[in-house]
């Protein structure tokens, strides 16, 4: 029969984790528009630790790619290196996704792929999942259908992406003897990537995903266009091995939720508002969604207002960070080239040689608390690109308490 | 006649048209777009494109 308890749209990291974290025991299926899980990839792989650690507690985890300690911020002609180690790392996305989909394989969820699901419909006790193959019922729905975020505008919710917050990506798989595996290069210098920036994720081998978002409203030139001439100054000779094109959205949607219905991932638009990182919000969303999901069918009640308890998860775990760091990306995409390069150049100063812990910045902020909010914002920025959490929540407690 | 053409060969299937486009009118196949009825012509599909695969059809 073509009847679910829950149909999870979208076999990416929010999809696939959100599957795998209902509690074992009901009908789940989980649809995927591609071949295979993983591919093809449209993503610059990078991850925290901290992100490792909170949701695989395994050992000998196979997707991890490469591991890094330095991180270099270029602006202009200035530069600062900062080390940071054990706190990032990049991972093979393609393994990480059928990582995570072999853990649901294991929990009997099945997985269909090669199905695209084009509408979504709300009836009286479930919602219709219309495919270019057949339909299906399902008693709730998880969307992860990605960036599109397609079946959730289907299922009445508003998930349009505007384009002040929307990144428009190119990216390289080079290979290049410049190329230092030990270090992640970012270059947000204006006349590149504006509003965004230019990055060089070490892979190993002398590889890496070298590539840029430049954000949609202020683009003048393509990144295709850009990202070609950036290599041609300063990767000359490197060897692209693949070129893939992107978007990343940030700023979440106001609903992530609605009746029967559960957005996660990429798809509810929680990507990072400065890195446009999207897996550790994936990941999260996707626990949240899974979790609530179990109490749902537990007590068999598919209120609206139980639907809403994965609204207010989400929003206590991570939404102060994600609050302060839209405000600092609206508060750099207003800024003038001059104020620009201020920013920048306090920032990279204070940042130059060091070596950074949390408590480093526990005792910094807490002498600079009185001072003007750009500093925090500097902090803010740089805790960002580290993707430390953890570190963030210091600094913004600090500063905006 | 299409309102938008796409050039298939530079069209790299991310998705980005699809997230700006206020009505969905855009589904993304697994190898194709499809443009659906209801465009209201606001042109966001053609600026955010990383490659400048989608075109005004003229």
């Amino acid at each position: 029969m073509n009847k679910y308890d829950v149909i999870v749209i979208g076999g990416g990291p929010a999809g696939l984790y959100a599957a795998g974290a209902i509690t074992e025991g009901y009908k789940i299926l989980v649809i995927e528009k591609d071949e295979k899980i993983g591919e093809p990839v449209l993503c610059a792989e990078g991850i925290s630790n901290n992100t490792l650690k909170n949701f695989f507690k395994e050992d000998n985890l196979p997707f991890i790619r490469n591991r890094f300690s330095r991180m270099t911020v270029k602006y202009k002609d200035k530069k600062a290196t900062i080390e940071i180690p054990d706190m990032e790392l990049l991972v093979d996305r393609s393994l990480f996704d059928k990582y995570l989909a072999d853990a649901a394989k294991k929990k009997n969820i099945e997985i269909l792929l090669n199905t695209l699901v084009y509408d979504a419909e709300l009836k009286d006790n479930c919602v219709l999942v219309k495919t270019d193959k057949q339909d299906y019922e399902a008693k709730m729905v998880i969307v992860a259908d990605g960036v599109e975020s397609y079946i959730g505008h289907k299922l009445g919710l508003e998930t349009t992406c505007q384009l002040n917050d929307m990144y428009s990506c190119y990216q390289y798989h080079i290979q290049d003897d410049s190329i230092n595996d030990d270090e992640i290069v970012f270059d947000f210098s204006p006349e590149f990537a504006p509003g965004g920036y230019v990055w060089a994720f070490p892979r190993g081998d002398k590889q890496a995903n070298f590539g840029m978002g430049i954000n949609a409203e202020m683009m003048k030139n393509r990144p295709v266009e850009i990202l070609k001439s950036y290599k041609e100054k300063y990767y000359p000779n490197a060897k692209i091995l693949r070129e893939m094109s992107g978007c990343v959205s940030v700023n979440p949607i106001s609903r992530i939720y609605g009746e029967r219905t559960l957005i996660v991932g990429d798809a509810a638009r929680y990507a990072d508002p400065i890195t446009g990182g999207g897996i550790d919000n994936a990941l999260r969303t996707g626990g949240f969604a899974g979790q609530v999901a179990s109490i749902i069918l537990q007590e068999d009640n598919f209120s609206l207002k139980k639907m809403s308890m994965y609204h207010e998860l989400v929003e206590k775990d991570n939404w102060y960070s994600i609050k302060r760091q839209l405000q600092l990306k609206k508060m750099m995409s207003e800024m003038s080239e001059e104020e620009l390069d201020k920013f920048f150049a306090s920032s990279l100063g204070l940042f130059d040689g060091k070596k950074v812990f949390s408590s480093d910045f526990y005792s910094t902020i807490y002498s600079l608390k009185s001072t003007i909010k750009t500093t925090g914002l500097l902090y803010n920025f740089l805790g960002s690109l580290m993707k430390d959490k953890y570190l963030l929540k210091i600094i913004m407690r600090l500063l905006w308490q | 006649m299409d309102y938008i053409k796409v050039d298939k060969e530079k069209c790299g299937l991310c998705g980005g048209c699809v997230a700006v486009c206020p009505k969905k009118v855009i589904l993304m196949h697994k190898e194709h777009l499809e443009f659906t009825d209801g465009c209201i012509k606001c042109d966001r599909c053609i600026k955010v494109c990383p490659v400048g695969a989608l075109n005004k059809n003229e």
